[in-house]
C-alpha cells in the first residue's frame, strides 16, 4: 500500500477547496456532497448467518453472510458493527466495511484483515455459526450529483469499501480509474476478490468488461469460480502489466483498473499517490474517493485539493457503541470533532484537520 | 405478578434497571435502532428472531423504547462545550475496555435544547449526569436544569478519571465531595445522588460524606483507574496516560463496593460495575443496590438493559419473589 510521508506540503484541512465546477449537469449552486440523511434510521440489530468464510492469503479472509436487511438498505461506504463470539473476554464489537451486496440473494460480502485476537474470532467462525451485526451503520460515499470522471484509490484492505462504490459508478456509466495499492503480489491477489467479485457470473464488473485483458481474466474466473473462486497469481500479474504501467488508457477515456506494490512483485512499483498524481495531472477528475492507510489520504486529500477535484476520505477509529452515543470514535474536523460511526467513515476531505 | 417498582432516593422506578452515563448518550441513537431493530423483527421470519431480548422488543406493552427502562441516565453535561480528550479513546482489554473520552459533551444549553427535548415525550424517568471543573460550575449546571420538567434526578459525577481538573478530584476527598454535594443539595429539591469513585482508599468514607452533606442516594462505582500501552511506540496509548475501566473486569470491585457502601450508609444505591446479565443485576440488589446500571455491556449487546428487565421480572416470578425490594441488601 505505497504512499510517500510528506511529498506534498501537509496543510490539514481545506475549507475553502473548489467545489465541483460548472458545466456539470443541473448542479450549479449545490454543494459538492449531499447531506447525509437519517442514515442511522435504517440500522437494525441482525443476526447474520455465515455462508462462507475463506482464506485468500495474506492474512486476507473473504466472508459471505446471510443478512436480507442489511444487504437491501446498506449504501457504498457504509459498514456493519460485528459482535465477536467464541469467548468472553472480548467485549467490543467490531466495525467492517462491506465489499460487495448481494440484494436479491440477501448476501453481504466482507474482506477481513486479521490484525490481532478480535479479527482472529471473527475468521474462526465456521459457515453455519451465525454472527450478530449492527447495521447498516453511517455516513457512506456522496459523490458529487453528476460526476463524470472518478479516481478511486485503494491501500490495502482500504480497497474494500471502494468496491461497491466502483460497482455504483459503473452502473451509473461513470468513466473511473481505480487504484489499487497494496505491499506485494500476495496481498493484491488477496484482495482480487474485490474487483473480480464473486458473483461474477451474475454481474460482471463492468470497470473490467471494458477492457479485454480484465474482460478475459473475468472469463477465466468464472471457470474459476466453480472450482474455489481463487485468482491466480499470474493472472493477477497480467492485469498488472498490461494496464499498471500502460498509462494509454487514460487518454482514450476507458475506465481502467491500476495496480501498484511496493515491491513491484505485481503492477507498478511505487505508491498509489504517484499513479494518482500522473493521472490527475491530466485533468477532468471530478470525484476522488479513498480508503487505506490515513497518510495516505491525507496525501490524496492534498492532490485533489490542489487539483480543485471534490475528494471523500474513509476513516478508520475504534469504536464502541457505533451508533453515535459513545463518543469514541470522533475526528477532528473544521466543525469541531465529529463521530466516525454516524458523521463518516466517509467524510469530505475538506473539513478533515488531519493529525 | 412481581412488584419490580424501586425508590431511589425520591425517584420512582417502574423497575431497577437504568444505563450507566455516557455508555447511552441520551438515549435517542438506542432508541432509534431498538425500534428499527422491533421493526425488523415484525417482517422477518421467526428464525431470525432468536436471543430472548429480541423477544422483549417485540413485546407490545413496550411501545415506546425506552419506556422499558426504569430509568435514563444521560452522558455527563457540564456549564459549557467540552471537547472531550484528544487521541485514542478506548482500548479493549481482557473482559472490559478503558476509555478516555473525557467528557465530551455540547454544554448544558445545547443539552436541554437537543437532547431533553427527544427525551421529554420518551415516558421514562430521566437522571442527569452532571459535570464542574469548579464546585460553581455543577452549582450552575444545575441551576439551568431546575427550569426542565423532564429531569427526575442529579447524578452528581465527582468521580470521573479522564478530566483534569474536577471529576475524579472531587470524588477522593471526603471534604471535597461534601463540599460539592451540599453546594448541589443547595440548587434543587430533586433527587440527589452522587456518584462515587473506586480509586479511593476507603469508599465508605467518601460515601458517608457526601450522605452528611446531603445526598438522596450514591451510584458507584465509576471506572477504575487503568492504562493501556502501546508496545511499538513506546507510549501509552491514551493522551492523558489513565482511562477509565469498566466492564465485567471490574464487576468483583463494584459488588464489594456496593455492599461495604450498603452497610456504611442508610441511602439507597445505584450500583455498576461489569452488569452484562440478570444474574449481575440480582448479585448488586442483593448486596445493596436498590437499582443498578447497565454500561460497558450495552456495546456489545445494545439490548443488554432490555434483556433485564424482562430477565429480572422472569427470575422473580420462577422464584417466588412477590416484590424486587425483598431483594436488596437480602445478602445473609
Amino acid at each position: 500500500m505505497g504512499f510517500l510521508m510528506s511529498e506534498v506540503p501537509l496543510q490539514g484541512a481545506h475549507p475553502s477547496a473548489p467545489s465541483l465546477g460548472g458545466g456539470v449537469q443541473g448542479v450549479s449552486g449545490q454543494s459538492d456532497f449531499r447531506e447525509s440523511s437519517s442514515v442511522q434510521a435504517t440500522a437494525a440489530l441482525e443476526p447474520c448467518i455465515i455462508l462462507s468464510s475463506t482464506s485468500r492469503g495474506a492474512g486476507i479472509w473473504h466472508l459471505v453472510l446471510e443478512a436480507p436487511h442489511c444487504a437491501k438498505s446498506l449504501r457504498p461506504g457504509q459498514f456493519i458493527h460485528l459482535r465477536l463470539t467464541g469467548d468472553s473476554m472480548h467485549l467490543l464489537r467490531r466495525p467492517l466495511s462491506v465489499c460487495a451486496v448481494d440484494v436479491s440473494a440477501g448476501h453481504i460480502e466482507l474482506l477481513i484483515q486479521v490484525k490481532g485476537e478480535g479479527t482472529r474470532l471473527l475468521v474462526a467462525a465456521r459457515p453455519g455459526q451465525v454472527l450478530d451485526a449492527i447495521g447498516p451503520l453511517g455516513r457512506g460515499w456522496q459523490p458529487p450529483e453528476g460526476v463524470r470522471r472518478a479516481l478511486l484509490v485503494g491501500g490495502g484492505i482500504g480497497c474494500a469499501p471502494l468496491a461497491p462504490l466502483s460497482r455504483q459508478l459503473a452502473v451509473q456509466g461513470v468513466e473511473q480509474h481505480f487504484i489499487m495499492g497494496a505491499r506485494d503480489a500476495a496481498l493484491m491477489d488477496a484482495l482480487g476478490v474485490l474487483t473480480l467479485g464473486k458473483h461474477q457470473s451474475i454481474a460482471p464488473h463492468p470497470v473490467m468488461a471494458s477492457h479485454p485483458v480484465i474482460a478475459g481474466l473475468t472469463r477465466n474466473l468464472v471457470l474459476e469460480s466453480a472450482g474455489g473462486l481463487r485468482v491466480k497469481p499470474a493472472m493477477t500479474e497480467e492485469i498488472g502489466t498490461s494496464l499498471g504501467v500502460d498509462a494509454s488508457g487514460v487518454a482514450t477515456g476507458s475506465s481502467l483498473l491500476h495496480l501498484v506494490t511496493d515491491d513491484g512483485s505485481v503492477g507498478r512499483k511505487g505508491f498509489t499517490t504517484d499513479i494518482a498524481r500522473e493521472l490527475l495531472a491530466t485533468g477532468g477528475f471530478d470525484y476522488l474517493a479513498t480508503c487505506g492507510p490515513e497518510p495516505m489520504q491525507r496525501i490524496l486529500a492534498d492532490l485533489a485539493y490542489a487539483a480543485g477535484t471534490p475528494c471523500e476520505v474513509s476513516l478508520e477509529r475504534r469504536m464502541a457503541c457505533g451508533i453515535g452515543a459513545c463518543l469514541s470514535c470522533v475526528v477532528d474536523t473544521t466543525e469541531g470533532k465529529k463521530r466516525a460511526c454516524v458523521n463518516g467513515p466517509v467524510f469530505d476531505a475538506r473539513e478533515v484537520l488531519w493529525s | 405478578m412481581t412488584n419490580l417498582t424501586v425508590n431511589l432516593g425520591g425517584m420512582k422506578m417502574k423497575n431497577p434497571i437504568t444505563v450507566a452515563s455516557g455508555t447511552f448518550g441520551s438515549g435517542a441513537d438506542f432508541a432509534a435502532l431498538w425500534e428499527q431493530t422491533r421493526a425488523q423483527g415484525q417482517t422477518q421470519p421467526q428464525a431470525q428472531m432468536t436471543s430472548p431480548s429480541r423477544e422483549a422488543l417485540t413485546n407490545p406493552r413496550h411501545e415506546k423504547p425506552l419506556s422499558i427502562l426504569g430509568a435514563v441516565t444521560t452522558k455527563g453535561v457540564s456549564l459549557e462545550p467540552w471537547a472531550g480528550n484528544p487521541g485514542t479513546r478506548i482500548a479493549e482489554t481482557a473482559s472490559g475496555m478503558l476509555n478516555s473520552i473525557g467528557l465530551q459533551n455540547p454544554g448544558v444549553e445545547a443539552f436541554c435544547t437537543h437532547d431533553l427535548a427527544c427525551l421529554t415525550t420518551a415516558d421514562v424517568p430521566v437522571i442527569v449526569n452532571v459535570s464542574g471543573h469548579t464546585k460553581d460550575e455543577y452549582l450552575r449546571v444545575i441551576d439551568r436544569l431546575e427550569r426542565e420538567p423532564a429531569v427526575g434526578a442529579y447524578e452528581i459525577n465527582i468521580s470521573c478519571p479522564n478530566v483534569d481538573s474536577g471529576g475524579m478530584a472531587f470524588g477522593t476527598d471526603p471534604a471535597a465531595a461534601a463540599a460539592v454535594t451540599a453546594a448541589c443539595r443547595t440548587a434543587t429539591k430533586r433527587p440527589l445522588i452522587v456518584k462515587l469513585s473506586p480509586n479511593v482508599t476507603d469508599i465508605t468514607e467518601i460515601a458517608r460524606a457526601a450522605e452528611a452533606a446531603g445526598a438522596d442516594a450514591l451510584s458507584l462505582i465509576n471506572t477504575v483507574a487503568g492504562m493501556a500501552i502501546d508496545l511499538q511506540a513506546r507510549k501509552a496509548v491514551f493522551a492523558r496516560t489513565v482511562g477509565g475501566l469498566s466492564g465485567p473486569a471490574i464487576k468483583p470491585i463494584a459488588l464489594y463496593a456496593v455492599q461495604r457502601v450498603y452497610q456504611a450508609t442508610r441511602l439507597p444505591l445505584l450500583g455498576m460495575g461489569g452488569i452484562a446479565s440478570v444474574e449481575d443485576a440480582l448479585e448488586f440488589l442483593i448486596a445493596g443496590a436498590t437499582a443498578v446500571a447497565v454500561g460497558t455491556a450495552n456495546f456489545t449487546d445494545p439490548l443488554t438493559a432490555i434483556r433485564l428487565v424482562e430477565g429480572l421480572e422472569q427470575w422473580c416470578t420462577d422464584n417466588g419473589i412477590q416484590d424486587i425490594n425483598e431483594l436488596i441488601g437480602a445478602l445473609s
